[in-house]
């Protein structure tokens, strides 16, 4: 006896795929979110003219340190942090975590109807062959039990509908996807390319590829999504709906089935375990506004709560069968945390010249390279590698510089010379140190027991950073950059880049994983969890497209078991 | 270079949000009693150094844009209270600073006096960066992202274009002649 079919704990990117998916295959669907629900005409500012916005849109600086530490601190993501925007953020100290003093762990976070589904950088890649493999190759970590060729079709899909900007490359480290028109190089960074797949031509390099309608199907057109007007306000909602997000595209598809039941501020404490049909069978759910409690029940659960929240919920289901966390006899969940590396600033130059021509649009995007090292490029002194970026723009003149008068104003009219950026995604290997668990005493102010986030980056971490700036550094010189800047070599904090994951890997031994190829829990078959948990391996690539192929395959394979009388 | 297909909506859309023309309200220059952050002397002062850092020329200047307001609400809605208080230490000294150069008071001293006395002190402020001079540089930077954050600022000064509509890679500087408005402000730091 069930309320619904299936139950989808959480609506950012990949609860909406969930929902989606499950809606459109017949079932009745529940999607929980913890967050408050979203408004599109009054939550999404993104129309705001800068005259309008208060305080040169930043947020009063008091309340930063004493709300948002994170972001205090400075951390990569809060590059879309805003006075304006400031709702689509968890404030620190009303949903505190803990780590050890000296393994610091920037955990950003969105809990709203939509999620980071909003607020995501939306560069959108997909992983290559030997990313599966690289786990089995060099030892770290268990094999994933998927290959590029299970998910191919799924990344298809669901770029045909999220609507991917991208030019096809032809490069067997970044696989060819369902396309729309990409962006174009600006006549630097042409310059660049040229320049740089002379000097080196293990290294390719084609336009970033991102979320962004640049040629809307009609599906699109239908749900309302309209092209890129290439403004890059992204993370204040688009009022275009030109990115993908579950606010713009996958929430509304799902709703349009009519098989859709959302309830926002609904927090899931835990799961219920039925030893004798080995099932979750039930959802607990505290109402985060009258701290009641309600009980959902369905046929399956998919967990897409996120990385960390995921894994919480796991271990927060205690029972009998499992003392340790729900699905966790592999004592993983929790475990194997990883994000990306970076460092802190990039390394920056010059172009002379090119002064006849500037640029117009600010696009999503940029030039990006995939990872050369162990791939054409091998001898390196670390394993696996990273991936980079490099962008040209005249950025326009310091308000920090020389001049008063009439001559100030004419100065600030010349946008300056061409600046070149660099920066890098490095991949951090799976590490079962590297966990998240519950705090012993300190709860929240739901009662829930807050999270110890223990996480750091190991050797290999260190010698990719220190590699990327070296070849960023080679890059910007074969480019003909002057005046190049290279950072201190600071590596940012774990979770700064904001792609956690891991915490509750897929594999093809229940002794040593979470989830087997389905990412249905090895023991608990009506449990799928498809958010960033159930990576075994992080690589360099942004991880959302990754996880959208990820569950739109889970969504089917578990309406094809209930059809098939499995669930 | 990717046209749009509902570029006609597009633009009735950009014509809506966009400034066509200049509000005769934005040109006001802010009056004493509408800062709450400054003092009427304080406020006599930025006003004469917001004029005489970025005046009117063939377009209005920080003192027509509301500069003033603006950077007193800043004080009044971001600034943290020791910010606040260092910044009202550093008015007091660049007012000091300014009067000497003038001889004797920079806001009553003739427009030309104002402007040299103002222009010796940003060349010794950004050919030492030393120290001393690193509230005066703070001040300025503000000053100067509030004006072209302002509307006449960033549609008059600069080429403001909200939609653009498609991103093109190589376009003529010559055709604008000038920097592109940014549509995003500060965030976190400033």
């Amino acid at each position: 006896m069930t309320d619904f079919d299936a139950i989808v704990v959480g609506s950012g990117i990949t609860g909406g795929w969930a929902a989606k998916e499950l809606c459109e295959r017949g079932l009745k669907v529940l999607l929980l979110e913890r967050g408050r629900k979203i408004d599109r005409a009054t939550d999404y500012t993104d129309m705001l003219a800068p005259w309008d916005k208060r305080q040169l849109d930043m947020v009063n600086e008091d309340e930063i340190q004493r709300m948002y530490p994170v972001f205090a601190r400075g951390t990569p993501g809060g590059y879309a942090f805003f006075e304006s925007n400031k709702n689509f953020w968890v404030r620190d100290d009303e949903q505190p975590y803990e780590t050890p003093q000296d393994r610091p762990f920037d955990w950003v976070r969105g809990y709203h109807l939509g999620g980071r589904s909003l607020t995501w950088g939306r560069q959108s890649y997909r992983w290559c062959e030997q990313d599966f493999e690289l786990n089995k190759l060099d030892g770290h970590g268990v094999d994933w039990p998927i290959r590029y060729a299970d998910l191919a079709p799924w990344y298809d899909r669901v770029e045909a509908f999220a609507g991917i900007s991208g030019t096809a490359a032809g490069l067997a480290n970044l696989p060819d996807g369902q396309f729309q028109p990409g962006f174009e190089f600006n006549v630097v960074e042409q310059r660049i390319k040229q320049r740089l797949e002379a000097a080196f031509p293990t290294r390719r390099i084609t336009m970033g590829r991102c979320a962004h309608l640049t040629r809307p199907t009609e599906e699109q057109l239908e749900l309302g999504r309209s092209p890129c007007q290439v403004r890059s306000l992204c993370h204040h909602g688009c009022a275009f709906n030109a990115y993908f997000s579950s606010l713009s595209a996958t929430l509304p598809a799902a709703e349009r089935t009519g098989n859709l039941t959302t309830v926002t501020d609904a927090i899931v404490q835990a799961l219920d375990y039925d030893p004798r049909t080995r099932r979750v069978s039930a959802v607990r759910v505290l109402d985060a506004k009258t701290r009641v409690g309600r009980t959902y029940r369905a046929r399956i659960v998919f967990l897409c709560a996120s990385a960390i929240p995921s894994a919480l919920i796991l271990l927060s289901s205690i029972s009998e069968t499992f003392p340790n966390g729900l699905a966790n006899r592999s004592d993983q969940v929790g475990r194997n945390l990883m994000d990306h590396v970076d460092v802190v600033g990039g390394v920056h130059g010059v172009v002379p010249g090119f002064l006849d021509h500037y640029h117009r649009g600010i696009r999503p995007t940029g030039p990006y390279i995939p990872r050369y090292g162990n791939f054409t490029e091998r001898d390196k002194p670390y394993l696996r590698g990273f991936s980079a970026t490099f962008a040209a723009q005249r950025t326009g003149r310091s308000p920090n510089s020389a001049g008063v008068g009439a001559a100030l104003k004419r100065a600030h009219r010349d946008p300056g010379p061409w600046r070149v950026a660099y920066g890098f995604t490095g991949e951090q290997l799976p590490n079962p140190a590297n966990r998240i668990s519950l705090h012993r005493t300190r709860t929240d102010k739901w009662g829930m027991p807050i999270p110890v986030i223990d996480a750091q980056w190991g050797e290999n971490e260190h010698s990719i950073a220190r590699e990327a700036i070296k070849d960023g550094v080679a890059l910007l010189q074969a480019a003909g950059c002057v005046d190049i800047r290279v950072p201190e070599l600071r590596l940012t904090r774990p979770g700064g880049r904001v792609h956690e994951m891991g915490t509750a890997r897929m594999g093809r031994d229940p002794a040593t994983s979470v989830l087997n190829g389905w990412n249905q829990a090895h023991d608990a078959p009506n449990l799928f969890i498809t958010d960033g948990a159930c990576m075994t391996s992080s690589s360099t690539q942004n991880p959302s497209l990754t996880y959208m192929a990820i569950t739109a395959r889970a969504a089917h394979h578990a309406a094809d078991l209930i059809r098939e009388g499995e669930l | 270079m990717y046209r749009t297909t509902r570029r006609h909506t597009l633009q009735a859309l950009a014509a809506a949000i966009c400034a066509g023309g200049i509000p005769r309200g934005a040109l006001a220059a802010a009056p004493a009693s509408t800062t709450s952050f400054f003092n009427a002397d304080e406020t006599a002062f930025v006003t004469v150094l917001a004029d005489t850092l970025i005046p009117t020329t063939d377009t209005p200047g920080a003192k027509q844009a509301g500069v003033v307001a603006t950077f007193d609400g800043l004080m009044t809605a971001w600034a943290s209270a020791k910010r606040r208080r260092a910044i009202k230490q550093a008015i007091a000294t660049l007012g000091r600073d300014l009067n000497s150069r003038s001889g004797g008071s920079f806001v009553k001293a003739a427009r030309a006096q104002q402007h040299d006395a103002l222009a010796a002190l940003d060349a010794d402020a950004y050919g030492s960066q030393s120290v001393e001079y690193r509230d005066y540089r703070a001040i300025k930077t503000l000053l100067v992202r509030l004006y072209y954050a302002s509307q006449p600022g960033a549609t008059m000064e600069l080429r403001y274009d909200p939609v653009p509509g498609l991103y093109d890679g190589d376009v003529a500087f010559a055709e604008g002649g000038r920097t592109w408005a940014p549509l995003e402000l500060g965030g976190i730091h400033d």
